[in-house]
């Protein structure tokens, strides 16, 4: 570790030497139990001192930085950018905020670095104290939040697309028919032809079921309030007939073991979803006879959904990326798992077809409810 | 509603099956002969040329060839034959659109019967007009 120069107070004070040592023990422990990195160099550029961090980063010890310029320990670009900054504070005699980007024996990283003068007793500049904190991880993680975030939106827009093409082929065209309909009815009434207008008004009425049952499969696709209203496993017994109907299934059995009550309701929509998704793919191109459903969580542990089917298996090249809308279909699952601190698995089984397992880390149970599916 | 004697030709062209069998029942009921149904553009340009009708009732958003490139197409062929574009969209810019491809008329889905009946009959009009005097311009809008 570095020396720590000596404080002035204490000379002006007459505190003792043995006094002093105290303190300037002290003030290392304090320096180096400091996360950031902390250093301070003369009007030259030498190090005065160095915190364990600052050692610690550069892949150097403290002896072998102490002494030494930049120029002496980094490639010439670095070091000539952190001299740079050194000067601008010794030349205002003013504290300053810099960025820097050194590449360090971890590789390249991001400090946000704030420099202050230090004086003699006359007052005059003597040199630079620094402290620097890596942003690195910090900075990695905004992008990731604002790529998710475009992602976000991106999905959010796709999906209002789709509703809007669902809403004109469906309910519009259907009531744009329903009136041409009926006033084709009032035309035959006009006309006193009462039996082919009643045969009309009967379509009509047909055409309405059918366009309510449509608006419902819709209302449905965006959030089933089964989901809110009486919890995932309930949601998912419907969603698994319905697939089962849609795709022909012989058999889509379901599982469910909730042994902490009803589940965090971020985790019931996004384990919804994957649900949702999971099937909708087996659907469109697993070719499968029989699917299983199995949703578990022990106390406190684990919540694991897994969608199981016995058709024809994956493509691996179009899980690693080539895949199209199946692809796309897994990505956005893996997010939304990920996003509440789970991981995603899809891998082929032994017997033939595929696994969709999603595990949520526990303890997700919300007190309240009593039990996984109240009546 | 007003009857036009002799009944004015119409082809349908819209690819929704449903839709469009009942505005044929409701137009076969008011006076008009449907001479063809359509479920794509370029069918749709197809038959117009072999039917030659007075008018064209079109949907916008098709497969294969949408309703304006469509309504050019029929409009180049036959100029006579007015162009009634019945779309689920509400928007100036694409009623613009359509007129510019020489659209009679632009109506939404939304549209009561009673109106669309209406602009029917002023295309069959303008298309007596054009066939025996040339074109003579558009519908004004109508109300």
């Amino acid at each position: 570790m570095g020396r720590v120069v000596e404080g002035t107070g204490g000379q002006r004070s007459g505190v003792g030497a043995g006094e002093r040592e105290t303190t300037n023990a002290m003030l290392r422990s304090v320096i180096d139990g400091i996360a950031d990195l902390v250093y301070a160099k003369d009007a030259e550029g030498r190090y005065l001192l160095v915190n364990l961090a600052a050692a610690d980063a550069s892949g150097l010890r403290p002896d072998q930085i102490l002494g030494h310029t930049d120029a002496d320990l980094l490639p010439g670009p670095a070091a000539a950018s952190l001299r740079a900054a050194d000067r601008r504070v010794i030349a205002s005699g003013l504290p300053h905020r810099s960025r820097e980007e050194p590449v360090t024996p971890d590789g390249p990283r991001v400090y946000q670095a704030l420099k202050a003068p230090t004086r003699d007793a006359a007052g005059r500049v003597a040199g630079v104290v620094g402290v620097s904190r890596d942003v690195t991880e910090e900075e990695q993680a905004q992008a990731a939040r604002r790529r998710l975030l475009g992602r976000v939106h991106d999905i959010q827009e796709e999906e209002r697309g789709r509703v809007a093409v669902g809403l004109h082929d469906g309910p519009l065209q259907g009531l744009a028919t329903l009136g041409f309909k009926l006033a084709r009815a009032k035309e035959l009434l006009a006309d006193g032809q009462t039996r082919p207008a009643m045969a009309v008004l009967g379509a009509c009425e047909a055409d309405v079921a059918g366009e309510v049952a449509a608006l419902r499969r819709t209302m449905h696709d965006l959030r089933p309030l089964v989901l809110d209203q009486q919890g995932l496993a309930a949601a998912l017994e419907d969603q698994a007939e319905a697939v089962r109907a849609r795709a022909g299934l012989a058999a889509c059995r379901l599982t469910m073991r909730l042994e902490g009550g009803r589940l965090d309701p971020a985790v019931e929509i996004a384990l919804y979803r994957v649900a949702q998704q999971a099937l909708a793919n087996v659907a469109d191109h697993a070719g499968a006879t029989e699917v299983e459903v199995r949703l578990e969580q022990a106390p406190a542990g684990d919540v694991v959904l897994a969608v199981a089917d016995d058709g024809c298996g994956f493509d691996p090249a179009s899980v690693a990326g080539g895949g199209g809308g199946f692809q796309f279909g897994l990505t956005v699952m893996a997010e939304r798992v990920e996003a509440l601190g789970g991981r995603l698995t899809v891998r082929a089984r032994d017997e033939g077809g595929t696994v969709v397992e999603a595990r949520i880390p526990g303890p997700t149970a919300t007190p309240a409810a009593p039990e996984g599916r109240p009546a | 509603m007003t009857r036009l004697p002799p009944r004015p030709r119409v082809l349908l062209a819209d690819d929704h099956t449903r839709l469009r069998e009942a505005l044929r029942d409701l137009l076969e009921e008011t006076g008009f002969e449907v001479v063809g149904e359509s479920g794509d553009g370029a069918d749709a340009v197809a038959m117009a040329r072999q039917l030659e009708p007075d008018i064209v009732v079109i949907d916008l958003r098709m497969p294969v060839l949408n309703g304006l490139d469509a309504t050019r197409l029929i409009k180049d062929g036959r100029s006579a034959t007015q162009v009634v574009v019945l779309s689920a969209f509400e928007s100036p810019e694409l009623e613009r659109q359509a007129r510019e491809a020489g659209a009679f008329a632009y109506l939404d889905k939304g549209t009561m019967a009673r109106r669309v009946h209406r602009v029917l009959l002023g295309a069959a009009v303008q298309a007596v007009l054009a066939t025996n005097l040339g074109p003579q311009g558009q519908e004004p809008e109508a109300g």
